[in-house]
């Protein structure tokens, strides 16, 4: 904890932050690219947001005020990044971001940055047809391994809400790739 | 639950990167950041060669070089342009004020109703009860009569009530 304290001293120094932000990148970027890119699904719109995620933080690392893990911090930030993402995307081209979702999901068979078979493009789909919370819920938990307790901060939504969607959004992804 | 699922389908989404993404993705953002701090710190504004070289001697010369043409300042206490000003400006209200009274009097005279119609009597018309029946009988010879909706009945009964009969008979 006092390490991270350290480190974040560093981010907020006019001195060292250069050098300490190139450090967060390099042991962030990895991860906060997989879980934007679950979200947007394609590679360049994931590149933007990832990107547009990490000015945010160094331009507001400031204003962390250290009441949540930095980790969650940036998550939440991607997150936000995302979704605001997507919802844009979808008003410029008129349609819901359940459609932009959608037609996203369409072209990866055409996508040179996805290699997965017919069942990764079924889980895609089945994905897909969540609410946008237990999309982010099921994605976070199931693919990243993240625990509850980091979801509640991430999401700001209480353990106990966060098993009930994970469940029911399991529960929908086995019944939706047995019947399709 | 959880387990079912992973026997359907392992946890790799199928996604991938192109070649070397992450390599340089720390430098990238870095540049990135570099190139948006200095866009708005920087002073869309210039100055001319050698503005700020000279800037000191030219105010000075401005300034403390040229006492010699120091404008005056007039202490208003030291003078009686008060006391004159304060007689012009008493002398100029009453003027007025008197001219305006005067000028609202001759209106309230004028405006008598006898002394209008005895001018225009006197100056104004001076057509003689000839010229006047001569206008009218041209008027008429013209234009023809007027046309009218009454009739004869109500002619007759209007005379009746409003005609003289001796008057009429002596003429």
């Amino acid at each position: 904890m006092s390490e991270e304290k350290d480190f974040i001293n560093r981010l907020k120094s006019e001195k060292s932050r250069e050098l300490a932000f190139k450090e967060l990148i390099g042991l962030y970027k990895e991860r906060l690219y997989w879980h934007i890119r679950k979200i947007v699904i394609n590679h360049d719109d994931a590149d933007d947001v990832l990107q547009n995620t990490f000015i945010k933080v160094y331009r507001n690392i400031e204003s962390f005020k250290g009441e949540s893990k930095l980790y969650s911090w940036m998550y939440r930030i991607a997150t936000n990044e995302s979704i605001t993402f997507i919802n844009s995307k979808a008003k410029m081209n008129a349609i819901s971001s359940e459609e932009l979702k959608n037609k996203a999901i369409e072209t990866l068979t055409s996508d040179v940055y996805f290699e997965g078979d017919e069942i990764q493009l079924k889980l895609q789909r089945a994905i897909a047809g969540l609410p946008q919370k237990q999309q982010l819920v099921f994605n976070m938990k199931y693919f990243d391994d993240i625990t509850y307790e980091e979801l509640s901060e991430i999401l700001d939504t209480s353990v106990g809400a966060l098993k009930s969607s994970y469940h029911l959004a399991v529960k929908k992804i086995t019944a939706y790739l047995t019947h399709n | 639950m959880e387990k079912d699922l992973k026997h359907i389908i392992n946890k790799s989404t199928g996604f991938k990167t192109p070649p070397s993404y992450f390599d340089a993705l720390e430098d990238h953002i870095m540049n990135r950041i570099k190139l948006e701090e200095d866009a708005i710190k920087k002073n869309p504004f210039t100055a001319p060669d050698h503005y700020f070289d000279s800037l000191e001697e030219t105010i000075s010369k401005k300034t403390t070089q040229n006492t010699a043409g120091k404008p005056k300042i007039i202490s208003l206490k030291n003078h009686n342009f008060i006391k004159y000003a304060a007689s012009i400006a008493a002398i100029f209200l009453l003027v007025f004020s008197v001219y305006h009274f005067q000028n609202t009097s001759n209106v309230n005279n004028e405006s008598d109703f006898t002394s209008v119609t005895d001018y225009i009597e006197d100056n104004v018309i001076d057509i003689s009860t000839y010229d006047l029946q001569e206008l009218l009988s041209d008027e008429f010879t013209e234009n023809g009569f007027p046309e009218s909706d009454i009739t004869q009945e109500e002619l007759l009964e209007y005379l009746s009530y409003n005609i003289d009969e001796t008057a009429f008979l002596n003429e």
